[in-house]
């Protein structure tokens, strides 16, 4: 069973204007919906429960 | 912007960069997440919380595999005493005993018609992890980083015993042992593994002897993928 997932989010420029505060250590982070996966992984928030989650956000130049 | 960004993800990510790992696109998630810069690294434990945020920036590697050592490797087993000993073995790794058990318990004709199911789909987990190690072998021998490479398949060879990907990761070794040019890469990569081992990143004076070290490592092993890799650590270590 895989036990870490290595997630890329690719976003939009737009968003950073209004940013929420960044998530602190030791909380729950936000859930979000997936529009779309590629490769392998999981297809919902909830799939990653109990696993070490790496969510690297990118921006496509 | 980020309707477009699909193609774009998949042009730029899934198809030039050859992303191999999960890729999402989710719409607000900037937001949500407070991001500011790019790229930007959350690290979630397994219990679901916060490890690390952005400014941390990426966990390290022994930080990555202290906190995979509180995930359970079995399988979605029942909440039932009955399964603790298959859900033992799973999380030792043992997985010719995780072999053995669902052999026996399976070959049992009076067997509970709910642990038959739950065994067969074990089983079947158990053929899926076996099929995925070639992928992992493939993987770790097809270079550059032979010393990582060499890690990997040692790993996958004591984790595997008694089956099929321990022979095809000792074949590979065996490959990396008779090819001159693989023994130089190998030998450059340990080197530079161990001289990174030996300096403590998290203090500063330290970082600065390992920057100069590496600078001298560089023209030491200069032509192998390890001089490039400690080029890179010198960028990253001077950021």
């Amino acid at each position: 069973m895989l036990r870490s997932i290595h997630v890329f989010a690719g976003v939009a420029v737009a968003a950073l204007v209004v940013s929420a505060p960044a998530q602190a250590k030791g909380a729950a982070p936000p859930e979000f919906a997936f529009e779309k996966v590629w490769n392998d992984g999981p297809a919902t928030f909830a799939d990653m429960a109990g696993k070490v989650v790496i969510l690297d956000f990118g921006q496509t130049w | 912007m980020s309707d477009e960004a699909e193609g774009l993800i998949e042009d730029t990510f899934i198809t030039k960069l050859g992303a191999k790992y999960p890729f999402v696109k989710a719409k607000g998630v900037n937001e949500k997440y407070g991001i500011k810069f790019f790229p930007s690294v959350y690290c979630i434990d397994a219990d679901g919380l916060v490890h690390s945020v952005p400014d941390d920036r990426m966990p390290s590697e022994q930080a990555i595999e202290d906190l995979l050592k509180s995930v359970s490797l079995a399988p979605k087993l029942p909440d039932d005493p009955r399964y603790e000993p298959l859900r033992s073995m799973w999380d030792k790794r043992d997985y010719a005993k995780v072999r053995d058990y669902l052999d026996k318990m399976l070959a049992q004709p009076n067997l509970d018609a709910a642990m038959r199911e739950v065994f067969d789909a074990q089983k079947a987990d158990l053929t899926k992890r076996v099929d995925a190690q070639q992928k992992r072998i493939e993987r770790a021998a097809a270079g550059p980083d032979y010393a990582a490479g060499s890690d990997q398949l040692e790993k996958i060879m004591k984790e595997w015993k008694g089956f099929p990907p321990e022979a095809a990761a000792k074949k590979e070794l065996d490959r990396f042992a008779a090819d001159a040019a693989i023994k130089k890469e190998l030998s450059a990569g340990k080197a530079l593994q161990k001289l990174v081992a030996s300096f403590d990143k998290e203090k500063p004076a330290q970082v600065r002897k390992l920057a100069v070290e590496l600078d001298k490592f560089r023209k030491k092993y200069e032509g192998t993928h390890a001089a490039k890799q400690a080029e890179e650590m010198i960028g990253q270590l001077r950021k």
